[in-house]
């Protein structure tokens, strides 16, 4: 058995995460979205477990999926990686992320129902769409909204992309399932690791999903439009054009791509270690 | 098997193994390692499991509201699936009696609806009646009906304002006796302070180990922790008699220790006969009076749905009966008292407003009472009929007039505002600046003087209030300031069945409110006032106080000297069936003209 | 392929560790999903224990189990009003919570109630009887007694 790469662990992670996201659709109620996720935490067989891993093998494929594509990134191949590889990946890269937000806000508790409500915010200020998505995205129906995506709109376009990524060759072996999961198993039974739920009551500060911190401290520095579309857009793009760059082209992107990424990261742990209270500067 | 199946299967049975025992592991920790027992749920109204009862076992309401069948987040709110303590209490109200969430608990649709809607307009919760009262009594308005609560409210015809902080009566009310309405706070301070309140709780509360329960039974001592103040209904009710505090008698030597709120001593006299009877407050005032009917008032006769001709009849009628349909309140009353028993169809009393009375009956022609407390079968006594009830000249008396007993008379009142100190404003909890002390004169039981209330009716007076107001500045000077005397007809509550002779009203010029004439020897000269506190009026018949409503007032000149003419006849013709009394004027002028047909003379 | 052969390989195909843990997944899905459904134990009751007499009713904690001219029949002992179970005193069942009362056959005779007791499913399987506390009796349900 070859050592399992990266794309491998990312789509193991994935399945488990699927299934147990179908297991989690029996108990989870649309009419008392934040109650129902806590009875499946606190109360039914199996909840615990099945949210626990449902939400660590997320993450980690998310993890996987940047060690996945930073590894493509960085080679330098004889043979061109297709253009559709190229682009269908990075849209399952994107798809993924918002898959993994639109669980975090499906909590409905404070903090994922504000993350949703931010999302929406910053979604309004697209010029001429913007009013229409921030309604349609964040109204009184918003579980319902972010519920179809989340179970059935970006999981069909999920399934449609990897299939057209990789067309279902014999990727994942058992050994490499359970290689890449024992860790949300292990995470489980972790005291002290349990699956982030909070109450309803106001919480200060209100911090988003580990991977959003970056676009939250983003757009406390800069204007929403900036931080939070341009920025982001911006990055999307210059993914984008990555493959159509000549030798050099591709060099200066490099540089570019990985220093904006470190930024990121920058932001990201300052935003996790450094900020308190109504957002200030607290150690 | 090959090898490489082999390994497949030892890589899934270890995945397997893992989850298992991270499954083990999870329930041996965080919020399931707490109970050494599986945690235990209800089914609560809404048809949700809730886990409550792990953490809050043996816990029970009462018989009404089953913890099995209610589950607690019905009333208390909170996140019943989550054994989690934060969370499981996220939102949890631990008096959702109170009026700001009795919407929501008690008056969830379904339940007592209704009954939060009229209490909080209620005037045991409005206090409009206390604070027009001062408002008038201290000259700061003219009339004694103002529209001002403790908070503002509406009931889609008035609208009452908030009370202010801006004048003497106001600030009296906010420190001495914004304690006594419904909504106020429970346990905010030591005592008997701290024991009122709680919203529905403050009436309905009954107290048990662990949670208390609901009754609708009332007890008397129950409303004694308001109504022991001013007319101080309950106490009188009971035979107690709230004295100059001398403590007497001795018990073995010792002074009285059982004192009464603010240690206060006490006497005992007799009672009121309905609670010689076993009857309490509820017996006679229904919900309807007591919880208020959805409208605002100015005072509380307006919201009092009960009268003594209700249950006794009037001398020219008995009591008003209707018939009782099955989905009627006299039905579900009687059902959740369990003794008093009802059927579709008796015949109950009502009242005037139309309040069925379901424990007075109307069976085989004869009216049955029966106690609430437990349902005991009572004679009562219907007046219809009766000489002394049907009595000309007697028409305008209210039946306290004579039957009230005594009746506690508090004569003057001096109220004292130390500004050097603080004391808590009760309506904002805060300590501000200005503190009242407040000490009578002296007290009186004994043959209340008579006047006129507003509606006509005569009645026993006591004093409602009579301030002598001082004012001590932050710089330690004493400034005796304005006097406001005034006087108010009520019924003490002190019923029974003798009643005085006909002289003791007729020929006693200090029940006629006259006082003991002009060589009276108790007058408060240092405040300006030429008579004597119990004094109510001038020979001339001109009120010499204020009175606490409009159109109350005392006997006025015509009236005393057609009293006074009676009264030269009582002292023989002492009897309600005597004929001179069948059409006095006339006896009258034979006695002028005949003057030696009766030994007092004609004169 | 001969037939042999493809019965190998599908063999392989079923033993297979991903069907194993498939069906540890569907087992502890199935799990999952049960325990967030409210559910009511079967009720059984043995005939030849005792028979019951007309007009008699028999509390079995949940339900009761009643019989009348037309045969026995099962009530859910849960008063509609809110809840609480009620008693039987010889002729009427009374709620001693709020007082509401129904007759023999489960109807509202007064009382803040206003559903009658819920008739429940009754299946014969020998002398035995199985009442289901969660499904509804078809109409006018009847077990036929002699």
């Amino acid at each position: 058995m070859n050592p399992p790469t990266w794309g491998e662990l990312a789509l193991s992670t994935l399945i488990l995460s699927f299934v147990t996201g179908i297991a989690l659709l029996f108990n989870y109620d649309l009419s008392k979205p934040y109650k129902s996720v806590v009875a499946i935490h606190s109360i039914y067989a199996y909840g615990y477990l099945l949210r626990s891993l449902h939400y660590y093998s997320s993450n980690l494929s998310l993890v996987f999926l940047a060690l996945h594509a930073w590894k493509y990134f960085l080679k330098k191949y004889e043979v061109e990686v297709s253009l559709e590889y190229w682009f269908v990946g990075l849209l399952l890269f994107y798809i993924i992320v918002f898959e993994g937000f639109s669980g975090y806000v499906l909590r409905f508790d404070i903090e994922g129902f504000f993350a949703g409500r931010i999302a929406s915010q910053i979604a309004g200020k697209i010029p001429v769409i913007g009013g229409f998505l921030s309604d349609f995205l964040f109204n009184s129906k918003a579980p319902v909204t972010f519920y179809f995506f989340h179970v059935i709109i970006l999981p069909i376009f999920l399934l449609i992309f990897i299939y057209s990524h990789i067309r279902w060759q014999r990727y994942v072996t058992v050994e490499k399932f359970v290689i890449a999961n024992i860790l949300p198993v292990l995470f489980t039974i972790y005291p002290g690791l349990a699956p982030p739920l909070s109450h309803t009551l106001k919480i200060d500060p209100i911090k988003g999903p580990w991977f959003f911190l970056g676009i939250q401290e983003l757009v406390y520095l800069l204007p929403p439009f900036w931080g939070g579309i341009v920025i982001p857009l911006v990055f999307f793009l210059l993914w984008l054009i990555f493959p159509f760059a000549g030798e050099r082209g591709k060099n200066i992107l490099r540089i570019v791509l990985i220093f904006l990424i470190l930024t990121y990261a920058l932001l990201t742990i300052e935003a996790y270690f450094f900020r308190g209270p109504g957002w200030r500067l607290t150690i | 098997m090959e090898i490489d199946n082999l390994k497949k299967w030892i890589y899934s049975l270890i995945f397997i193994v893992a989850l298992f025992v991270s499954v083990y592991i999870f329930r041996e920790r965080e919020e399931w390692r707490r109970f050494s027992e599986k945690p235990i749920y209800v089914v609560n109204l809404n048809g949700e499991k809730e886990y409550c009862v792990t953490c809050h076992r043996n816990v029970d309401v009462d018989k009404s509201h089953p913890v099995k069948n209610f589950g607690c987040t019905i009333c208390h709110g909170g996140i019943g699936e989550s054994l989690n303590k934060k969370i499981a209490h996220t939102g949890v109200v631990e008096n959702p009696a109170r009026l700001e969430y009795a919407e929501k608990s008690c008056g969830r649709s379904g339940c007592h609806a209704e009954r939060v809607r009229e209490v909080k307009r209620s005037i045991m919760e409005t206090n409009t009646g206390i604070i027009s009262g001062l408002l008038y009594q201290w000259g700061v308005t003219s009339s004694p009906s103002s529209c001002i609560g403790i908070d503002s409210i509406s009931d889609g015809v008035r609208w009452c304002r908030k009370v202010g902080n801006k004048n003497y009566p106001e600030r009296q009310f906010r420190k001495f006796c914004a304690t006594c309405h419904i909504n106020k706070r429970k346990g905010d301070f030591r005592g008997e302070i701290g024991k009122r309140g709680g919203g529905c709780m403050d009436c309905h509360y009954e107290a048990k180990k662990g949670h208390p329960s609901f009754t609708t039974k009332i007890p008397v001592k129950r409303c004694q922790l308001c109504h022991n103040r001013s007319a101080r209904t309950a106490l009188s009710y009971q035979g107690i008699y709230e004295d100059d505090n001398y403590r007497t008698p001795y018990f073995h030597g010792l002074q009285r220790s059982d004192l009464l709120s603010s240690k206060r001593g006490w006497q005992r006299l007799l009672p009121d006969i309905h609670f010689e009877k076993g009857l309490t407050c509820i017996d006679c005032h229904t919900f309807r009076g007591t919880m208020g009917d959805g409208m605002l008032h100015y005072h509380m006769e307006e919201q009092i749905d009960i009268s003594c001709q209700d249950c006794h009849g009037s001398g020219e009628k008995p009591p008003d009966k209707k018939k009782v349909t099955s989905d009627s309140m006299a039905i579900k009353l009687a059902r959740e008292n369990g003794k008093v028993p009802l059927r579709t169809g008796d015949y109950v009393a009502v009242t005037k407003r139309g309040t069925e009375i379901y424990n007075l009956q109307y069976r085989n022609g004869k009216w049955i009472y029966f106690r609430k407390k437990d349902g005991k079968m009572m004679q009562i006594k219907i007046i219809t009929g009766t000489p002394y009830h049907t009595f000309r000249g007697h028409e305008k008396l209210a039946c306290s007039a004579c039957h009230a007993a005594w009746a506690p008379q508090c004569y003057g009142c001096h109220d004292k505002l130390d500004l050097g100190k603080s004391q808590y404003d009760k309506l904002t909890m805060k300590k501000t600046p200005g503190r009242w002390s407040e000490k009578a004169d002296f007290y009186r039981f004994e043959t209340p003087p008579l006047g006129v209330g507003a509606d006509g009716k005569v009645r026993p007076l006591t004093p409602g209030c009579q301030v002598m107001f001082s004012l001590k500045t932050t710089d330690g000077v004493f400034h005796q300031l304005n006097r406001h005397l005034g006087m108010a007809a009520f019924d003490p509550h002190t019923t029974r069945r003798e009643v005085p002779t006909c002289a003791q009203c007729h020929l006693n010029p200090y029940r006629l409110g006259l006082g003991n004439g002009e060589k009276d020897i108790q007058i408060p000269v240092r405040w300006g006032y030429r008579y004597a506190l119990y004094r109510v009026e001038s020979g001339d018949g001109e009120p010499l106080q204020k009175f606490s409503r409009t159109g109350a007032r005392p006997f006025n000149r015509r009236e005393l000297m057609r009293i006074k003419r009676a009264g030269e006849c009582v002292i023989c013709h002492n009897s309600y069936t005597d004929p001179i009394y069948r059409d006095f004027e006339k006896s009258y002028r034979y006695f002028k003209t005949h003057p030696d047909r009766c030994p007092a003379g004609g004169k | 392929m001969n037939f042999s052969e493809q019965r190998r390989r599908f063999l392989k195909k079923l033993f297979h560790p991903f069907t194993f843990l498939g069906a540890v997944a569907a087992y502890i899905t199935g799990k999952f999903a049960e325990s967030g459904r409210v559910k009511s134990k079967r009720v059984i009751y043995d005939l030849s224990d005792s028979h019951l007499k007309m007009g008699e009713v028999k509390d079995l904690g949940k339900v009761f189990l009643i019989r009348d001219e037309e045969g026995l029949f099962a009530l859910k002992a849960k008063c509609t009003h809110l809840g609480c179970k009620p008693i039987w005193n010889g002729k009427l069942f009374h709620c001693p919570c709020h007082g509401s009362e129904f007759d023999l056959e489960g109807d509202v005779v007064h009382g803040p109630a206003k559903r009658h007791l819920e008739a429940l499913l009754i299946k014969k399987s020998g002398d035995k009887l199985i009442i289901f506390p969660d499904r509804p009796a078809p109409f006018s349900q009847r077990v036929k007694v002699d």
